[in-house]
């Protein structure tokens, strides 16, 4: 419907990619196609499909088991707690860093908006190594830890503050680009009408910025969930106790209980599709709304 | 070198965006394509350039079949409305592209590029970038890059169309210039009539992709062949009224209109221009319909007056010289007679949809 | 103008700048702080030994070295396939343009196993490479597959939307100018899309070099052959030698810090040599 309209409103605009194309020898366009399809499916559709096969190979029943078995459950215990932890606490800085930095001007904001991306770039072992750094038992509140039998590192709480560190940019990024998108107009006029802070954000802030922040939060969560290299450099690998879902994948699959192995991980395979298929859905929400 | 163009046909799936069309240009003239948006005209300018393949149809350069060449191999300069300039490139490459690509020797593109940066009085921006330019310079560049390649035929898409009216104003005097000085067959898209009139030899009028009318500037103002073009050509007062018997009546305003001698009644249209409308203080001869003045404003050198006529109320546009209201010393609300001296009087032949007559009264 | 205005209208600047400012130094630069610290604690000799032991050297020829060919792999293909996505049409487009975000979305540890299992000796594709007398894993050529899987979205993710925005026009124009298909993408369209295909470069090969999780797996881990940077922290960490991986991480994240400022610059440059008001 909307492809024909515009058409009847701008006949020479549509057509002239379309256009652009036409000339083209459709042999040239044959084949890169094909290799672009090859490239990906070498690389990405190929070990989608071989988590599915592998995990299924030895039958469902096998499949149940590999994921309700003990040490299983309690990884997945453990990866929700987790998560539920890391993602609140990120989502809130979201939200406030989001509001200072796309609703108001300051000093160093570019200095806070870099600071942001900053544990983006640090490599995942060098994000468990700092906290070992500081809360191991070398390290600098270490004895402090000791003596009053606090456990951090090799213990839940390591778990957690590493990924946090890890996801702590996720919604940020997402919910600054969307504010600094829509701009301060629409919360300017509330709070001329008469609305209190709280107000305005619950009414005129939340409802337009909702598409951003759940993809956000779907993406914090995804890698909150599949958290590898710093959990496991913080973990101390405690079956049944400090293994999350991918170390006990790592786990499985050092024991050569492949099946098995990918029976849990196809689990984070979906939490992935899920969160890909949240992505797609926001941007055509986004868009749908733009109209 | 001259341009054909032979019962031309193209559709975007459905939508139908040329429909037969037949055009003529004169080798050295200057062109103007004129019609609402959507009318077709930059559908046709990129059918000639290459950049859309017609259904059906023919596109001749010099008498040579271009319909199945690519854009490349037609020699064609072609000024996009947007500029389209390349904005990594240099102001000087931009207008070298094309003597690049035919890997021209360094010296001439040199020669060639400067002369035309003179010749576009931007010599010394050489070095800057698109995004450095006022839109009109940009327009100028755009234009230099399509002249360097020494086109068969120089095209332009809505050339001033995003520009501001005074440096628009300009670039118009600046284009007809330039055409009196290279003689490089044009055709240029607009849909500002002031523009096609002031700068075209002829005016090709498109509507719903076709030609309505194509003439001279004041071969389409004075005698319009179709209702479109009496209405789309300049701002015209429009009656409505039927015709019988040889007359064709518009209220008080009875025209001879020989065309149709029939006893049965037709519904006619009367367009009158301004200029061809005189306003009297006294009935003068009978032919005068007579108006009631309901408002008088001056702007600038003109007083603009709207009439209604009586009986039938329809409103009528009408521009005069200040010192001639004076001296009719009439007041809003008053009433006066107008002597129309030539009307465009078009009917609708019975069971058509769309067929028109047209006949052209004149000296009333 | 209007910014201070906003700034007088909309309330809760000082909540949320202040929460936001000391969420992340507890959070991010507290923790980072201490490798300054733990640097800062060793004598020069010490962490230059630490950071040129012949283990370390090996490494990070190997890690820059396969995330340099990675990168350029992704690069090329990322260009192809964001061509592809943008200007073609085939089936199933919706589907694979979705799926170029699965590295992003799939944990790490799931991408190593599965790449190593996918191109094990016996795998679906090791095993018709093996015939070919290639061995992809747990060799340098298998890090780099699993580092193309990696990095495979950025430089797809940083060309797509510059090509989408891109005009046909102006690659009318060059045609009409003369300039053959080849000319006009190599002279017209490429020139643009460049600035957007070394920024995904740039991040890939940053990802790259700090990657862990997908790479053990497939690497098999022999010092001074297949061990990667990362690992060799770890290593160093599973023996208490907190200084030395701390050396190392420093190496690692200058480079990557030093990609990121890089890229950020980049950026920066292109906006202003391309800047149409």
């Amino acid at each position: 419907m909307t492809t024909t309209q515009t058409q009847v409103e701008r006949p020479a605009r549509v057509p002239a990619r379309d256009s652009a194309r036409a000339g083209a020898p459709s042999l040239g366009r044959w084949l890169l196609t094909a290799a672009a399809l090859a490239f990906l499916g070498l690389f990405l559709f190929v070990p989608l499909a071989l988590v599915f096969a592998k995990a299924l190979e030895k039958g469902l029943s096998a499949y149940a088991a590999a994921i309700t078995e003990p040490d299983a459950l309690s990884a997945i215990r453990l990866t929700l707690l987790v998560t539920l932890i890391a993602v609140p606490l990120n989502t809130v800085f979201g939200l406030a860093a989001g509001w200072c930095i796309a609703k108001f001007e300051f000093r160093g904001k570019s200095v806070l908006t870099t600071l942001i991306d900053l544990p983006l770039a640090v490599s995942p072992v060098v994000a468990g190594l700092v906290f070992v750094l500081l809360f191991g038992s070398g390290g600098a509140l270490g004895p402090w830890l000791s003596a009053h039998e606090v456990n951090v590192i090799f213990a839940v709480p390591g778990i957690v503050l590493a990924t946090t560190f890890v996801t702590f940019s996720y919604v940020a990024r997402e919910l600054i680009a969307f504010m600094q998108a829509q701009g301060r107009e629409e919360e300017a006029a509330a709070v001329v009408l008469g609305a209190g802070g709280v107000q305005t954000f619950l009414r005129i802030t939340l409802p337009r910025i909702k598409w951003g922040l759940l993809y956000g939060v779907t993406l914090a969560n995804a890698r909150a969930m599949g958290e590898f290299g710093a959990v496991s450099v913080v973990s101390g690998h405690i079956r049944g106790r400090t293994n999350t879902v991918p170390l006990h994948v790592e786990v499985l699959y050092n024991e050569y209980a492949f099946s098995a192995a990918f029976a849990v991980a196809s689990l984070l395979v979906l939490v992935a599709l899920v969160t890909l298929v949240a992505k797609k859905t926001v941007a055509w929400r986004a868009r749908v709304e733009k109209r | 070198m001259g341009l054909e163009v032979r019962d031309l046909y193209k559709s975007f799936g459905e939508t139908p965006a040329l429909r037969g069309i037949d055009l003529h240009v004169a080798s050295g003239s200057l062109v103007a394509l004129l019609g609402p948006s959507g009318s077709g005209k930059t559908t046709l300018l990129r059918v000639i350039a290459g950049l859309e393949v017609p259904d059906a149809g023919q596109v001749l350069i010099a008498g040579e079949e271009q319909t199945r060449r690519s854009p490349r191999e037609r020699n064609i300069g072609l000024v996009f409305q947007h500029y389209a300039l390349f904005n990594h490139l240099s102001v000087f490459e931009n207008v070298a592209f094309g003597l690049r690509v035919r890997r021209r020797p360094k010296a001439e593109v040199e020669e060639r590029v400067r002369e035309l940066l003179g010749f576009i009085q931007l010599e010394g921006y050489e070095a800057r970038r698109p995004g450095q330019l006022s839109g009109g310079q940009r327009q100028r560049v755009a234009l230099a890059r399509a002249l360097a390649v020494q086109p068969r035929l120089l095209l332009l898409d809505e050339p001033f169309g995003a520009l501001d009216a005074k440096v628009r104003q300009e670039l118009r005097a600046w284009l007809r210039r330039l055409h009196d000085e290279l003689h490089i067959t044009s055709l240029f898209v607009t849909h500002d009539q002031d523009e096609a009139f002031e700068v075209a030899d002829r005016v090709v009028v498109m509507n719903n992709g076709a030609i309505e009318q194509a003439g001279a500037p004041e071969e389409l103002f004075e005698s319009p062949t179709n209702m479109f073009v009496a209405d789309f050509v300049g701002d015209a007062n429009v009656l409505q009224g039927c015709a019988r018997c040889g007359r064709a009546v518009f209220g008080a305003l009875d025209i001879p209109y020989p065309e149709y001698q029939d006893e049965q009644p037709l519904a006619a249209t009367a367009y009158l221009r301004s200029h061809d409308l005189e306003l009297r203080r006294t009935r003068n001869g009978g032919g005068e319909l007579p108006v009631r003045i309901v408002q008088a404003r001056r702007t600038g050198s003109t007083v603009k007056l709207v009439l209604v006529a009586l009986p039938c109320l329809s409103t009528l546009h009408l521009d005069m010289r200040p010192e001639e209201w004076r001296r009719l010393e009439l007041q809003p609300e008053d009433t006066a007679y107008l002597a129309v001296h030539r009307a465009s009087v078009f009917t609708r032949r019975p069971g058509s949809e769309e067929a028109f007559d047209s006949w052209t009264s004149s000296g009333l | 103008m209007a910014t201070r205005a906003a700034r007088r209208v909309l309330p809760g600047f000082r909540l949320s700048f202040g929460y936001a400012v000391v969420y992340m130094c507890l959070l991010v630069l507290l923790p980072l702080s201490t490798l300054v610290i733990t640097t800062a604690g060793m004598s020069w000799p010490d962490f230059w030994s630490a950071v040129s032991s012949p283990r370390a050297l090996a490494s990070y020829e190997l890690t820059f070295g396969a995330s340099l060919v990675a990168a350029v792999v992704n690069a090329l293909f990322g260009l192809l396939v964001a061509w592809v996505l943008v200007r073609y049409r085939f089936p199933f487009k919706g589907l694979v343009d979705a799926l170029i975000d699965l590295p992003f979305a799939l944990p790490t540890a799931v991408a190593g196993i599965t790449l190593t299992t996918a191109y094990a000796p016996n795998g679906w594709l090791g095993a018709p490479l093996g015939r070919l007398g290639i061995k992809a894993a747990f060799t340098p050529l298998g890090i780099t597959i699993a580092l193309i899987f990696i990095g495979l979205p950025f430089v797809v993710r940083t060309v797509q939307p510059v090509l989408q925005d891109m005009h046909a026009e102006a690659e009318e124009a060059a045609s009409v100018l003369g300039a053959s298909r080849l000319q006009s993408f190599v002279r017209v369209v490429l020139p643009q899309l460049l600035p957007a295909v070394l920024t995904g470069f740039v991040l890939a090969l940053a990802r790259g070099i700090g990657e862990y999780g997908s790479v053990v797996f497939i690497s098999g881990n022999m010092p001074m052959r297949t061990e990667i940077t990362p690992l060799l922290i770890v290593t160093k960490l599973e023996q208490f030698d907190y200084q030395g991986a701390t050396a190392l991480a420093v190496v690692l994240l200058t480079a990557s810090f030093g990609l990121l400022f890089g890229t950020n610059a980049l950026q920066w440059w292109t906006r202003r040599r391309l800047a149409t008001p």
